[in-house]
């Protein structure tokens, strides 16, 4: 009886180390969603041909690595995590020759607030986004440059998952 | 560390197991009337001294006192503080605390002629006061290639947290000096309940050691060295 209790006991001691690995279908920070729609029928979804998305980091490109050269009408980009806003290049008709980018560049600005959000002991914090503005230009830029994107309607200002558009554009 | 850990523990597996085989050769005692000691007896967790001596992550001292009341019911009490960081891929979190487990023994073993040992089950409730900090963490977010990983360094502080359980303990307690005992016990926890702050799960509760995402339960174990007061023999 009692060596049975220890025996139990033990077995049960050592298996205790689960829960200590973020599993991969953990949720993750949600990315944000954008949909594009044609300007003339702001209903009507409408692809955009050859889309690249570059971030922009500290004046550096750095190339959305499964955005590169898709036709496509949605897209999902992640945001910085360290402040509170993100610049993109949207390149259309994206081709790269001997690393000089071809293509029509327009250029993305959005502002948000995040909130870090405790998931758990092993995954830790995801981040959730609440967009507080969004221009199809360089803020930067005087005077802004509008080139291929000619509007945008922010749909869901609150991004905690990836399930609905959060930003429509029109062109 | 952790490989250090389970040596340790695997050791202590191995001297409990072979107290309890050499303990079982003893016979039954005979009709003579034996006195048994009454008293106060009261130690200190060497496992805890020993792991705050060798692990820079943790601080831990405990105090433990059992007053045997009949011939095989004791009751016992621990109180301890403790203080552990853990880290990994994430999250390094500090948990900061004291703790006071209470409840009673029941003594399974028959003693020969005027041996005081013990092979006991018990009960305990236990309830901690802590605070646990945040030190840093890392943003999970598998899609954050062009950006990079961000980890933030300013603290998150959780203070006035506590928590409540219960524990099974299975243990022994020798003689090996007169009135100076060594023990060995493991303890199964249950989380009763614990309060939270800002969304954030315990990690680390102290006397109730690290937590589990998907269940309540709980483990433990303790080393002890107790001296006994005699106050009457009867």
């Amino acid at each position: 009886m009692y060596r049975l209790i220890l025996i139990v006991s033990i077995i049960f001691l050592t298996g205790c180390e689960k829960d200590d690995i973020c599993p991969e279908s953990t949720q993750t920070t949600p990315r944000l969603v954008i949909t594009f729609y044609d300007i003339d029928n702001t209903q009507e979804r409408k692809n955009v041909e050859s889309l690249a998305v570059y971030a922009v980091r500290d004046n550096e490109l750095v190339l959305i690595e499964d955005i590169s050269g898709i036709t496509t009408d949605s897209i999902a980009i992640p945001l910085r995590n360290d402040i509170g806003l993100s610049n993109f290049k949207f390149i259309k008709n994206y081709s790269v020759e001997n690393d000089v980018i071809f293509g029509d560049s327009n250029h993305i600005y959005i502002d948000y607030e995040m909130t870090n959000e405790f998931i758990s002991r092993a995954c830790g914090f995801i981040a959730n986004y609440s967009i507080t503005s969004f221009f199809n230009f360089d803020i930067l830029h005087d005077p802004p440059v509008y080139t291929w994107i000619q509007g945008y309607e922010i749909i869901n200002s609150t991004v905690t998952n990836e399930n609905q558009s959060h930003v429509k554009i029109l062109h | 560390m952790k490989i250090n850990h389970m040596l340790k523990y695997y050791i202590s597996i191995i001297l409990a197991f072979n107290f309890f085989i050499n303990s079982f050769s003893q016979t039954e005692a005979d009709s003579i009337s034996i006195k048994n000691k009454f008293g106060l007896r009261a130690g200190v967790d060497l496992s805890k001294l020993l792991n705050s001596a060798f692990n820079d992550d943790y601080e831990g001292f405990e105090v433990n006192a059992d007053l045997r009341i009949l011939k095989n019911i004791y009751i016992s009490a621990e109180i301890g503080t403790e203080k552990k960081i853990i880290s990994n891929d994430y999250l390094n979190t500090e948990a900061k605390g004291n703790y006071l487990k209470a409840g009673g023994d029941y003594n399974m073993y028959t003693n020969w002629l005027g041996m005081d040992n013990l092979i006991y089950s018990g009960f305990r409730i236990g309830f901690s006061n802590f605070s646990q900090t945040i030190n840093s963490y890392t943003i999970y977010d598998v899609n954050n290639q062009p950006w990079g990983q961000t980890t933030y360094y300013n603290p998150i502080v959780n203070d006035n947290l506590n928590a409540l359980w219960m524990e099974f303990v299975v243990g022994i307690k020798t003689q090996v000096l007169n009135n100076l005992f060594l023990g060995f016990n493991i303890q199964l926890k249950n989380l009763i309940s614990d309060k939270t702050k800002n969304n954030i799960d315990n990690i680390y509760i102290p006397g109730f050691n690290r937590t589990y995402d998907s269940s309540s339960l709980g483990s433990g174990f303790s080393y002890s060295i107790s001296y006994l007061v005699p106050i009457i023999k009867k």
